[in-house]
């Protein structure tokens, strides 16, 4: 009897929600097939007039199938995520109305039926037409361009895998939230919250160290340790994870499926105990409101705490986190609750939610632990490196000292290692990564005996650094990077320079060695500082000049998997610039188009590549 | 016949106790009214004998057989409560023989009649598609207009239209006359007086309103407070119990009169005296006509006065339950 009231119930269900497919088949068609033959037209044309070679057009091809249908097909990742939450609303919507239970449950199903019925209605529904216009762009589009590779075929079949367990894991948490929730309101929001609870912990702890522990070096990319399918969802479409170390790309499908199943599984649990009479309810299982009441308003205390606390005191503290805790626990109260009748037999909940608030937060400001202020013992230390980096208007400058010979002079010049860091660190302003001008950050790299690297950093401004800076600051390279230009410098070590102005299809490349590169940018670097941007009135002729780094001759070729555009505009008052260029055979054509708005900075836009490991 | 075991049930973590200790019978083919006022407890109980609402404690048997199947030896009549949210097994055959009819509009009001029934018809595999339309043709409903279109009155006649239709042997509607014009309230009766001739069929109704059930119900239950006060036979309850009206010469034969009949009500409009008693009619007309009356006629007793009387006998005052 199950199995056919399963398939009866399957065949109706799909009927009845059959709009969801075709919602998405037009959607996905739009977003798909159709601005893929759009774009894949524009680089066939520019295949056809020889602009584009072969090569090119066929990586073209390739880049615009992963934006449009394949692996960073972002908009087709943002519509799983809205077709999963859909399915999962019109799935399970109706356990807020008491009406729609008594029908649902009096019915002769059993409740793991229904859910699976519901998931598997919500599968072909949603799987199907998405699927359909899959194929349409991986199997059509490309045929008809005669761009189809098995390079296609290989990102397609990943992204379809990818696309499907994110769909299921967005259904399956934000049915979680339904059932978890009498109100379809409150459910979503709860579904959210789970499926935003890596992320908001990170963040949390990020925005603990950085105000309390801010000489402690957070691990590069801390945020893609933020495990959650949104975050998952969003670094596969940006590459964030690729070239982070928290989730390599690979394991991002490893992830995924285990949320969906986790989803799954919690979800159906989670359903099957879940008592009727909840409809309407703010959250249904009581346990879990005292585990959610204590999680927000902790949660409250601390955010208000770190965005208010600041200078304030400990005392200070301790009333901007029971202030937190108050207007938290309010809150929840009346976004679950829709009022605050129950508040007063919660106030336990909230003292102990308080208490442990204030409690952290006295502990990181006294830091018992000495975790701010720690510093390896001499004699555990093999090496040492310092990076003294400076963030002022042109971005982030650095320079560092990993001779060790130098590092000890450095260190040496006080009788006792740890004298530098001492002084160092009372001047410095820990809670602030980002110090003003004449600020510069001090970072300090031990390599300790037993394999472990410690970092530290520390915020100091130059007055306090004195002798010690000018060391580091008369490096010429540090000083070189003043001016964004220097970028040039990235280019080192590579076998050319490749120039290309590109601006109104007018492309030329040559190519320079490292000798040209520098001579080329100390020019421009004179005509930069000669000349500002803003009073440039001479418009007869302005153009780009694009520079990349390729090992090929070729600079649309990506065979290394490493690249960098830089865009430099060059106006017609950079005399030296274009006497250089000239000489060396680049005599650029004056074109119209830049104006003075377009023009009202010098700007350098990096373009940054893969870095050859994914 | 189905029969309520010691069924109990709280909301909000034992603060309201819904049903309390309660047990009733309900026989098989006959019509069961169930009486009580807003909070009685009614839907509640409707809710557990469905299956959609688990009690804490006790248990739903349907000609014997357990309806949750996780409430051990319930047959031996040993019921043992259970935590609130424990997994819920029940018996899905015993599920297909019901039908519940909440008080109000159940599915998605974008739905029309005939997806209703569509739906309808994936759960109780007796539904009589052309049962279903017959009698919402007859009662003038375009099956394809969407129900959020219908009244309230439309709505619910659509409900009993869909519910009559799975043919299930027990079919529970809560509050059944509600939103129904008096013309509609008569057909529906009519509607389910055929539908009990023609097959085994026990439907259970619920209403605060004792004159709607009156010459509808066989069976009634009165519930206050999560409780059954009573539950009669209306016939039986009716038997013994009958309402003169009369007019007497003077005051004290009414006197005596009161002392020699079991008398349970006596209401005095002008002249004419109406009087409630128990015994047979012959026993009471013959007492009355002693009294040499100028005029003395049995009329009907309604079911609140029947109801008055067992309430009182039990020790409720009446008045107070409604």
């Amino acid at each position: 009897m199950t199995s056919a009231v399963f398939f009866k119930e399957l065949k109706e269900d799909i009927r009845q929600r059959f709009w969801i497919s075709v919602l998405i088949l037009a959607v996905g068609f739009l977003i798909m097939p159709l601005t893929m033959y759009y774009s894949m037209n524009s680089t066939a044309e520019l295949v056809r007039e020889g602009i584009y070679s072969a090569k090119s057009g066929a990586a073209d091809f390739l880049r615009i199938y992963r934006e449009m249908a394949g692996t960073k097909a972002a908009l087709v990742a943002a519509a799983s995520a809205v077709a999963g939450i859909l399915a999962a609303v019109t799935g399970f919507s109706w356990l807020g109305r008491q009406e729609a239970v008594d029908f649902w449950h009096s019915v002769a199903i059993d409740r793991k039926t229904l859910f699976l019925e519901r998931a598997a209605a919500g599968f072909f529904l949603c799987v199907i037409p998405y699927l359909i216009d899959w194929a349409a762009a991986t199997f059509l589009v490309p045929v008809g361009f005669g761009a189809f590779t098995s390079e296609i075929l290989r990102d397609g079949l990943k992204a379809v895998l990818f696309f499907i367990l994110s769909w299921m894991a967005f259904y399956f948490f934000i049915t979680l939230g339904l059932v978890m929730s009498g109100k379809t309101g409150t459910g979503l929001l709860l579904g959210a919250l789970l499926l935003l609870e890596g992320p908001a912990m990170v963040v949390i702890f990020s925005m603990i160290m950085s105000t309390f522990f801010g000489s402690i070096v957070m691990p590069e990319g801390i945020l893609s340790y933020c495990f959650s399918p949104v975050t998952i969802l969003f670094g596969e479409m940006t590459g964030y994870f690729g070239e982070m170390p928290g989730v390599p790309a690979s394991q991002a499908f490893l992830l995924m499926a285990g949320y969906a199943a986790a989803g799954l599984i919690l979800g159906l649990m989670a359903y099957r105990f879940r008592p009727s009479e909840s409809a309407g309810c703010g959250i249904v299982f009581s346990w879990t409101s005292h585990v959610i009441r204590v999680a927000v308003v902790i949660t409250g205390a601390l955010v208000l705490d770190l965005v208010m606390g600041g200078d304030a005191g400990a005392a200070g503290q301790v009333i901007i986190i029971a202030a937190g805790a108050f207007l938290a626990s309010l809150l929840y109260e009346l976004i679950f609750y829709s009022g605050l009748r129950h508040y007063r037999s919660v106030w336990k909940e909230v003292t102990v939610s308080f208490a442990a608030a204030a409690a952290l937060v006295l502990l990181c400001v006294y830091d018992p632990a000495g975790l701010n202020s720690w510093l390896p013992a001499e004699s555990e230390v093999r090496e040492a490196a310092v990076k003294i980096g400076v963030l002022d208007n042109y971005g982030y400058r650095s320079d560092s000292i990993q001779d060790q010979e130098e590092v000890q002079a450095l260190e040496g010049r006080f009788t006792d290692r740890t004298d530098v860091i001492a002084e160092l660190s009372d001047k410095a302003d820990t809670g602030n990564r980002y110090p003003d001008d004449d600020d510069y950050s001090v970072l300090f790299g031990w390599k300790l005996l037993n394999g472990r690297t410690v970092y530290r950093r520390y915020a100091v401004p130059v007055s306090a650094l004195d002798e010690f800076w000018q060391t580091c600051a008369g490096d010429e390279k540090l000083e070189n990077q003043y001016n964004p230009v220097a970028q040039f410098d990235q280019q080192e070590g590579k076998e050319s320079c490749v120039i290309s102005s590109a601006y109104s299809g007018d492309e030329k490349t040559m190519h320079l060695t490292d000798e040209d590169c520098a001579e080329l940018r100390q020019a421009m670097i004179r005509d930069s500082e000669k000349t500002l941007p803003s009073e440039v009135t001479d418009l007869e002729a302005s153009f780009v000049i694009m520079v990349g780094n390729r090992y090929t001759d070729d600079i649309d070729q990506d065979t290394s998997g490493a690249y960098y555009y830089i865009y430099y505009y060059i106006y017609p008052a950079y005399e030296e610039t274009l006497t250089w260029l000239a000489d060396h055979g680049y005599t650029l054509a004056a074109e119209e188009g830049m104006n003075g708005e377009d023009t009202g900075a010098e700007s350098a836009d990096v373009e940054g590549g893969s870095n050859g490991d994914e | 016949m189905i029969e309520i075991r010691e069924v109990s049930k709280s909301f909000d973590g034992g603060r309201t106790q819904a049903l309390k200790n309660l047990s009733m019978k309900i026989d098989s083919g006959r019509v069961f009214g169930l009486i009580g006022t807003n909070g009685a407890g009614k839907s509640t109980l409707f809710r557990v004998m469905a299956g959609v609402i688990r009690p804490d404690a006790g248990n739903v048997l349907y000609n014997g057989k357990a309806l949750y199947e996780d409430v051990p030896s319930a047959e031996q009549g040993q019921i043992r409560p259970r935590p609130v949210g424990y997994g819920i097994r029940q018996n899905l055959g015993i599920r297909q023989q019901i039908c519940f009819l909440p008080d109000a509009w159940n599915m998605p009001l974008s739905m029309t009649p005939d997806d209703c029934a569509a739906q309808y018809a994936v759960f109780y595999p007796d539904f009589r598609r052309s049962r279903f339309e017959k009698l919402a043709d007859t009662f003038g409903f375009d099956r394809k207009k969407p129900v959020r279109t219908f009244s309230k009155g439309m709505r619910k006649a659509v409900m009993i239209f869909l519910g009559l239709s799975t043919r299930t042997k027990f079919l529970f509607c809560d509050e059944l006359f509600d939103g129904l014009d008096a013309v509609v309230r008569q057909t529906m009766k009519s509607v389910f007086a055929e539908e009990m001739i023609d097959r085994d069929f026990t439907p259970v109704i619920s209403s605060h309103n004792m004159r709607e059930l009156e010459d509808f119900c066989d069976h009634v239950g009165l519930m206050h407070k999560g409780k059954v006060l009573l539950s009669e036979d209306l016939e039986q309850m009716k038997l013994n119990m009958h309402k003169v009206q009369f007019v007497l010469r003077d005051a004290g034969r009414l006197q005596r009169l009161q002392e020699e009949l079991d008398v349970i009500s006596v209401k005095k409009r002008g002249s004419v005296t109406e009087m409630i008693a128990r015994g047979s009619a012959e026993e009471i007309m013959a007492k009355i006509r002693q009294e040499d009356p100028v005029f003395a006629e049995t009329v009907p007793v309604t079911l609140e006065e029947a109801f008055i009387g067992e309430t009182e006998e039990k020790g409720y005052d009446f008045s107070s339950l409604f």
